[in-house]
Order: C-alpha cells, then sequence, then structure tokens
C-alpha cells in the first residue's frame, strides 16, 4: 500500500513535465510551528505541545500541482502523565487548479508518534481544496484550504472513521523580491471507532523561495 | 405539311412586321422617307396618321413638332396652303418656341410658318417638377415661352377655374418669369390641394384666342429636424471599489476563518488562541490592501473633463432642440407641377 502511493506520487511528479504547457514553476520551503496535539478517549484527555520543524517542495506547471511534504518534531505532555512522543508527519499529493484561484488536491497523507520505542503510524487518502486571494499584487496573498479524509488506518487504535482540517493564513514576499514568509494556522481531528479523537493544530511561520 | 408550316411561318413574319410598323415614330420615319422620294401624298398620309397615334404609341413632344412642320412642308408643296397653314398653327400651339431647321425644310415652309407663328399668339410655361419653398418670402418660378408678341393674363386658378392670385396682366415678347409666392390674392397661405397656372393669350383687340393650364399640385412640407444629440460618454469621476473589495475579501474570509472553522472541525475543543493573532493579521491586511486601492476616491481631472463634456453637450442640445422648434415652425410648401395643357378648340 505504501509502495503504490510512493510510486503514484513519483509517477505524477515526472507526468507533470510532459503535461505543461508553460515552463514548470519549483518552489521549495521551510517552516517552524508550535504544534499542539490533544487526543480524547472516554474519560482521558491527553494534552502535548512542542515544536516541530519541516519543509515542503512544491512543483507547478499549467494546471497540474504536485506538493511533497515532510516535518518532525518532539511533544511533551502539558497535563497528566502522559509520556513524551515524537512526531514525523509526510505528504505526497497531486494537484489541479481549477481556477487561477482554486486548486484541487488529493493525496496520501501520514503521521507517525514514537514513545518508547514504539511506533503509531496513521495514513491517511485525503482530498483537499485550496483557495487564495491577492492583497497586494506580487506582495501579499492570503489563503485558506479545506481538507477531508474519508479513508484511512491508525495501528492498533480503533478503527478510523473520517479526518478532516482547516488551514488558512497569509503570505508576504519579504522585501528586494526575497521570498515568501508564511504565517499559517491549521487544525484537523481525526475521528476513530467507540469516540475517539485526536486533534493537531499549530501555528506556524515559513518562508519559501521560488527556485525556478 | 412542310409547306402549311413554311407559309404560318412567313404569315406570323409578315403580321410581326406590320405590328411592328404600328408606332407613331416607325410612321413618321415612312413619312419623311416619302416626303424625301416626293411622293408627297402618301408622305401626307403617314405624317398625318403618325401624329394622330395616341397613348404609348404616341410621338414624343419634339417629335410631334417635327411632324407638323413636315406635314406643313408636304402641304405646302401639294400645293395646298390653307392645310399648310392649319398644320402650321397646331405646330406653334404644340410648341410656341419651335424653330425649324434652314438645313432640312425649305425657305418657302419657313416663311410660311414664321408668318403663320407671328399671327398665332400662343404660349408655352415651365415650371420645376417638384420643389418646395417657404410662403411668403421665396417663390416659385414659372417661366412663360410665347410664340409671338402678344397680351397674356396670368393667374393662379382653382382646380374649378376659379381666380386664386393674378400673377400678371400684361404683353409678353419671348418669354416671360413669374413669380408666386404661394399666398392667394388675400396674403393667405394657400392650402393643401390642386391649382393650375392659367394663361389667357388675347388678341390686339383684347379677345381671349387661347388658355393654357399648367397643373400644380401643393402640399405643405414638413421640415426634417435633428436628431438630439447622445449624451457624451464620461469618465469614471471616482475610483472604482471592485479591486478594493476583491483585495479585502480575502483577508476577512481568511481571517474570519481562522477564527470560526476550527470550531466546526474540530468543535468541543480548546484551541490555540494564537490562531486569533494569525487571524487578525489576515484581517488587517486584507483591510490595508482595501484602503490602498483608494476606493471611491474623486479622480479631479476625470471631473473637470466630464464637466466640460457635458456644458458642450447642454449648449448643443440646447441648439438642437431651439432650431428644431424653428424647424418646426416653418411652414414650406411642395410643388409639383405637369404638362401644361391648351384648354381651346384649337388646341392639338
Amino acid at each position: 500500500m505504501k509502495r503504490a502511493a510512493l510510486i503514484t506520487a513519483l509517477a505524477a511528479l515526472l507526468a507533470t513535465p510532459a503535461m505543461a504547457q508553460r515552463p514548470l514553476q519549483l518552489s521549495a520551503g521551510l517552516e517552524a510551528a508550535f504544534t499542539r496535539a490533544r487526543s480524547r478517549a472516554t474519560g482521558a484527555t491527553e494534552l502535548l505541545s512542542g515544536a516541530t520543524f519541516g519543509g515542503e517542495a512544491n512543483l507547478a506547471g499549467k494546471r497540474w500541482r504536485v506538493r511533497l511534504g515532510y516535518g518532525e518534531g518532539r511533544l511533551t505532555a502539558d497535563t497528566g502523565t502522559a509520556a513524551a512522543r515524537s512526531v514525523t508527519e509526510g505528504r505526497a499529493q497531486l494537484g489541479i487548479a481549477a481556477t487561477t484561484w482554486l486548486t484541487l488536491w488529493a493525496g496520501p497523507r501520514a503521521r507517525s508518534y514514537k514513545s518508547s520505542g514504539v511506533r503509531q503510524r496513521w495514513w491517511f487518502w485525503e482530498i483537499a481544496t485550496e483557495a487564495r486571494g491577492t492583497l497586494f499584487a506580487d506582495r501579499a496573498f492570503a489563503f485558506g484550504g479545506l481538507a477531508v479524509a474519508p479513508a484511512g488506518t491508525v495501528d492498533a487504535l480503533p478503527a478510523f472513521s473520517r479526518e478532516m482540517g482547516v488551514a488558512a493564513g497569509l503570505a508576504v514576499r519579504l522585501p528586494f523580491d526575497g521570498p515568501w514568509a508564511r504565517l499559517v494556522y491549521r487544525v484537523d481531528q481525526t475521528r476513530l471507532a467507540g469516540g475517539r479523537r485526536e486533534t493537531v493544530e499549530a501555528i506556524a511561520l515559513g518562508v519559501t523561495m521560488e527556485l525556478r | 405539311m412542310r409547306r402549311a408550316l413554311l407559309l404560318v411561318l412567313l404569315a406570323s413574319l409578315g403580321v410581326t412586321t406590320l405590328a411592328a410598323a404600328q408606332s407613331g415614330t416607325d410612321l413618321m420615319r415612312q413619312g419623311v422617307r416619302a416626303y424625301q422620294d416626293l411622293d408627297l401624298d402618301v408622305a401626307a398620309g403617314l405624317i398625318r396618321r403618325a401624329i394622330a397615334f395616341e397613348g404609348p404609341a404616341a410621338l414624343a413632344r419634339s417629335e410631334r413638332a417635327t411632324a407638323f412642320m413636315y406635314l406643313t412642308t408636304v402641304e405646302l408643296l401639294r400645293s395646298r396652303p390653307d392645310s399648310a397653314r392649319a398644320a402650321a398653327r397646331r405646330l406653334v400651339l404644340v410648341d410656341p418656341r419651335y424653330r425649324p431647321d434652314a438645313l432640312t425644310f425649305p425657305p418657302q415652309a419657313i416663311a410660311l410658318f414664321t408668318g403663320v407663328r407671328r399671327a398665332t399668339p400662343a404660349v408655352t410655361a415651365r415650371a420645376p417638377a417638384d420643389t418646395q419653398f417657404r410662403p411668403g418670402g421665396e417663390a416659385l418660378t414659372l417661366r412663360l415661352y410665347a410664340s409671338a408678341f402678344h397680351g397674356v393674363r396670368a393667374t393662379v386658378t382653382r382646380e374649378d377655374g376659379r381666380t386664386l392670385r393674378a400673377l400678371y396682366v400684361g404683353p409678353i415678347g419671348d418669354s416671360l418669369d413669374l413669380r408666386w409666392d404661394g399666398l392667394d390674392s388675400a396674403g393667405a397661405i394657400v392650402a393643401r390641394g390642386r391649382y393650375a397656372l392659367t394663361v389667357i393669350s388675347t388678341d390686339t383687340t383684347g379677345h381671349v384666342v387661347r388658355q393654357l393650364r399648367l397643373p400644380l399640385e401643393v402640399a405643405p412640407v414638413a421640415r426634417d429636424t435633428q436628431a438630439l444629440p447622445p449624451p457624451p460618454p464620461l469618465k469614471p469621476e471616482r475610483t472604482p471599489t471592485g479591486p478594493a473589495l476583491r483585495a479585502l475579501a480575502p483577508g476577512v474570509l481568511a481571517g474570519v476563518g481562522v477564527i470560526v472553522l476550527p470550531s466546526l472541525v474540530a468543535g468541543g475543543e480548546d484551541h490555540a488562541r494564537g490562531r486569533l493573532v494569525v487571524g487578525g493579521a489576515v484581517t488587517v491586511a486584507g483591510i490595508a490592501a482595501f484602503f490602498s486601492r483608494h476606493p471611491a476616491r474623486a479622480i479631479p481631472a476625470n471631473v473637470a473633463a466630464n464637466r466640460q463634456l457635458r456644458d458642450r453637450w447642454t449648449e448643443e442640445r440646447a441648439r438642437v432642440v431651439a432650431d428644431n422648434a424653428r424647424r418646426r415652425g416653418e411652414l414650406r410648401l411642395g410643388v409639383k407641377s405637369g404638362d401644361p395643357v391648351i384648354i381651346t378648340p384649337e388646341g392639338p
């Protein structure tokens, strides 16, 4: 299953240049985020927080888009006696620009928690829509998105029910035609069978460079 | 069988030839040829038949005058001076201005015609076929041509013959211009209707010898008015608000989304207050973008330019309105004239 997803993402990445009608645009960015994770099960709540760091690469043709993202960090308990855990997250998504301001995305997203040598993997098949609107031409834009994962798997936990998330923020080009600085807030919640809810939210600050 | 067909073909050919000859012009041509061959009796018969034609096959006015002159000459050469004088008199009535060609007709025929012309007072009239004029100020010009010096009385009459306006009483030599201003004898503008220029020729004793009527159809004419000038294309006097709103909307939507949507996606959770900073930043950026577009700000250059355009348009419109009002108040008469008709027993 994982192999298939990886092959699909790579195939999309390689196929995109052939489909594009204009030179490809490549951008890459880094971000640092303050992340909070909350796990609610019947009668028990765990709240963890910490810093995470990640990167993302975007490849854009005339209408097709591909993005790959990766991040990791360590979360510690804010309340209770929950054990600290390291979190790793990645995604590979293929997008199509419906209009100049709206892009539709689809692809897998994975998240992994590791605590006391035990790794727990989350796997989502996600579809998302992302809109952006210009505030100042070539200087600043606002963006927002909504994502839904109707299918997924979770190791060693009750069966996956659904996942939904939103993200919105502001991107500003730094002076002298420098990189884009991004301030973004995102939150997603995964519901499992039996009423368990896993919520992860993050406030991130990052920069994105346009490479070509 | 073949013989019968040949006969039918020849017969039809003969009928066609005869039919083609049945026009005044053709008979006239044959008559002239007979005259040139000195076959005077035949020429006289053909020319009379040509003159007698009426309707579409009749001779034109100029052809008719020439035919009478040929007839005058033929009758003179046939030693019938009375018939020659009668033909010459009819020629004078047909065209008082006619002058025979000295290269075509013999001198004695020309002399006879000239004598008859001088003794036959007649007038013809010409008027524009279709014209317009302003009654009272402008006038319709009617030109009279006379065969010889004599006295005439020219009047504009109603259809029933009653006099509407006397135009001229006095002698006429070669020609005379009359002007009718469209008014009756009381100074009123004539109404729509059929009228006539009636010219009565008198002899030296004052007796009426001939009367000519030139039909005139009079109708008031409304002058065309000008279309009002369309309003000028104006430049926008204020900057548009659309771009500013389009810049404001994403910022406000994203800001509100950051604050509201987490409750919808992950309801019941205590969300990070830091999101308010993100939402506020995006909203403030949207508001700044809105005001950076200067929505609905006056554009002085366009305001001034539009004022000039409006002033010019208002002046032009007022001028057209006044001109149209003047045109509507200005009555014009349209006059169509017909062919002159001589209504004496001697008339052709």
